[in-house]
């Protein structure tokens, strides 16, 4: 009886139609969902890193959604960030920089970096993560 | 009946007494007119001018002159007009074969008055080419008219079209005008502001089992057409009385979410497109499926119909247009591959272009079928949808922005972007718009923050109506063509809102 209770509150998620964009190469996809998310092209920089272990700046990256505007303290100073999250599945899928309060962090304004863990490889491969402390804060980096 | 009448002093009474006998025979109140002339000891028309002109009327040019010279008409320039009517007089001498006399015109009279050079310079061809170039006798007569000061002879018609003027500057200073011409009165001021825009939900349509994803008023207003993700479409028809719509056919038979609705020119048949299956074509009347087209190695993206109703276009899977006459059979059609999967498809209605995403993902192109020319035009980001509007002069597209971009295709000039609308949200799915309103002037479209927005082209700032209601993301509006207070919205909760006037 309690299990008929849970699946009529589970509400259905509404879709729409969705507006997906085709990449074409090598690319990065959502780990859910396989929604190709980033082309390998796109890399800026592998040296980041999320509460989750590593994660990569791209210049730009498709199929996402953004979520509501915040500023958060990273590890190279105050930044206005925006969550990115997969237009398909709606899992999070890492964050998008739009404003840099230092100005030598202003290159990574309008790019987004993707968390290596919720985002499946070119050749399919996945980034385990090992069990370890989440981290205070957000993380970041760059060279 | 001297001095003016008005506030502004602007207006003399001479004047207003004239154009208003000018009005009155206009009507057919020719004795009216002529007392109104009696009582006020305000002619229409001056007496000798009017001898002048029923002398011109007739031809005869030296009995003009005489008037002329004798009565001291008032002329604007009398070389001028003296100058016109010898004119006459020698085009009469040459078509009676009268050269010494039309010579002697010529020379000796004509020349010597000093004016209008450049015609005299083309007289003497007349000699040898008599039947070049000859005027028609209106223009004449006009010609003659201007002699006059401008203020002597009342132009037929002055004074509606002073009226209309005013009118049409009211509508003009009308902001967000949306008031059918009925509405304009020479009693009252003209405004309408907002409150002609539709902004009430006059009725929620319930049939829809899943989220609506399009809907389309067919040509003639009378029926809407809806698709859903529950794989059927459905024909609402608006009842004679009351206005209300009602369930006419559900369209079922496709196995996949239906995305498309196209309505053949004569509103008799529709054809339905599924995702990534086929296109299915409807006869409106008895709801029947009368032909099923697509291709068996690739599925049906969008779909629309050749502008005369005699075939229906489809954008495949496979990024490519294919074209079938309404037996089945496929239409060569040499277009390459576009740029994206998911593009709309449109004829224009005059047949002239096929248009649709282009090879590269930022392009809209406009295929020419009879030069099999490609006019393309970039826009500045991703289409998610486009829209045409009913006079084939512009094309609204949804750029994956969060922009409405509005190009004029006029097809007489380079194609170029004359708006720029936002406001609304799109970030995940297909959010459509669409023109409507009084002359199309205005914009509506749906937005994943459940509400219909609509903007008027002549401000771009923001949207002039924000309609909140629906309960998920508005995907498709569309605005009535032959009630410009009738708009339509499609959402994710299932349900269609008809939003009309708020006659509050």
């Amino acid at each position: 009886i309690l299990i008929g209770f849970w699946n009529k509150k589970k509400r259905k998620e509404r879709m729409g139609r969705l507006f997906l964009v085709n990449l074409e190469g090598k690319s990065y996809s959502c780990r859910h969902c396989k929604t190709s998310i980033a082309l390998c092209d796109d890399v800026v920089s592998k040296s980041f890193q999320s509460r989750h272990g590593k994660a990569y700046l791209f210049s730009k990256v498709a199929n996402v959604y953004a979520g509501k505007k915040e500023d958060r303290m990273m590890m190279t100073g105050m930044h206005t960030v925006v969550d990115i999250y997969c237009v398909k599945c709606g899992s999070y899928v890492g964050w998008r920089y739009e404003f840099a309060f230092e100005k030598n962090q202003k290159y990574k304004e309008g790019k987004s970096v993707l968390e290596r863990y919720k985002v499946c490889g070119p050749d399919g491969n996945n980034y385990w993560v090992a069990a370890q402390e989440v981290e205070a804060g957000e993380s970041d980096t760059d060279e | 009946m001297d001095g003016t009448i008005g506030s502004k002093g602007l207006v003399k009474k001479t004047e207003l007494v004239r154009i208003i006998t000018d009005a009155l025979i206009s009507l057919g109140f020719n004795g009216i007119a002529a007392d109104l002339e009696n009582q006020s000891g305000v002619n229409l028309l001056d007496p000798t001018i009017k001898h002048f002109l029923d002398l011109a009327e007739r031809k005869e040019w030296h009995n003009c002159i005489t008037l002329l010279q004798e009565e001291g008409l008032q002329v604007r320039d009398e070389k001028v007009a003296r100058f016109l009517l010898l004119e006459q007089t020698f085009l009469d001498f040459l078509k009676d074969d009268n050269l010494d006399d039309a010579l002697n015109t010529l020379q000796e009279e004509m020349t010597p008055l000093g004016v209008k050079r450049r015609r005299l310079e083309k007289l003497p061809s007349k000699f040898v080419f008599p039947d070049s170039g000859e005027e028609r006798f209106i223009e004449v007569m006009r010609k003659l008219q201007k002699v006059f000061p401008p203020a002597a002879i009342v132009p037929e018609g002055r004074l509606v079209r002073l009226l209309e003027e005013s009118l049409y500057h009211q509508m003009r200073d009308c902001d967000y005008h949306n008031a059918p011409d009925t509405d304009m009165s020479l009693c009252f001021d003209h405004c309408c502001w907002k409150s002609k825009i539709p902004s009430k939900a006059v009725q929620t349509l319930v049939g829809h089992t899943d989220e609506v994803w399009f809907l389309k008023f067919s040509n003639n207003g009378k029926y809407l057409a809806s698709s859903s993700k529950d794989n059927t479409a459905i024909i609402w028809e608006i009842n004679a009385e009351g206005g209300a719509f009602s369930m006419k056919h559900k369209l079922e038979g496709h196995e996949k979410p239906v995305v498309e609705v196209s309505w053949s020119p004569d509103d008799q048949q529709v054809i339905t497109c599924g995702e990534s299956e086929v296109i299915k074509r409807w006869d409106v009347g008895s709801g029947q499926c009368v032909q099923t087209c697509g291709r068996d190695d690739v599925g049906s993206i969008s779909c629309g119909w050749l502008h005369d109703g005699s075939g229906i276009i489809g954008a495949m899977a496979d990024r490519r247009i294919y074209l079938w006459n309404l037996d089945g059979t496929e239409i060569e059609h040499e277009q390459g591959q576009r740029g994206q999967k998911i593009s709309d498809v449109a004829m224009t209605s005059d047949g002239k272009w096929i248009v649709s995403v282009g090879r590269e993902q930022n392009e809209i192109s406009l295929f020419d079928r009879v030069t099999r020319g490609e006019t393309v035009i970039q826009v500045e980001g991703m289409v998610t949808s486009f829209s045409l509007s009913r006079d084939d002069k512009y094309l609204l597209v949804n750029l994956i922005t969060q922009e409405i971009h509005v190009w004029m295709i006029d097809g007489r000039r380079e194609p170029r972007r004359v708006y720029k609308f936002s406001g609304h949200k799109r970030s995940r799915f297909v959010i459509r718009s669409c023109f409507g309103g009084y002359d199309e002037n205005f914009i509506a479209s749906g937005s994943e923050d459940s509400q219909v927005y609509i903007w008027h082209t002549d401000f771009e700032r923001g949207p002039c109506c924000v309609l909140p209601g629906h309960g998920g993301a508005v995907n498709c509006v569309s605005w009535n063509p032959t009630d410009i207070h009738m708009l339509a919205s499609a959402s994710d909760d299932r349900t269609i809102r008809i939003w009309g006037l708020d006659l509050e």
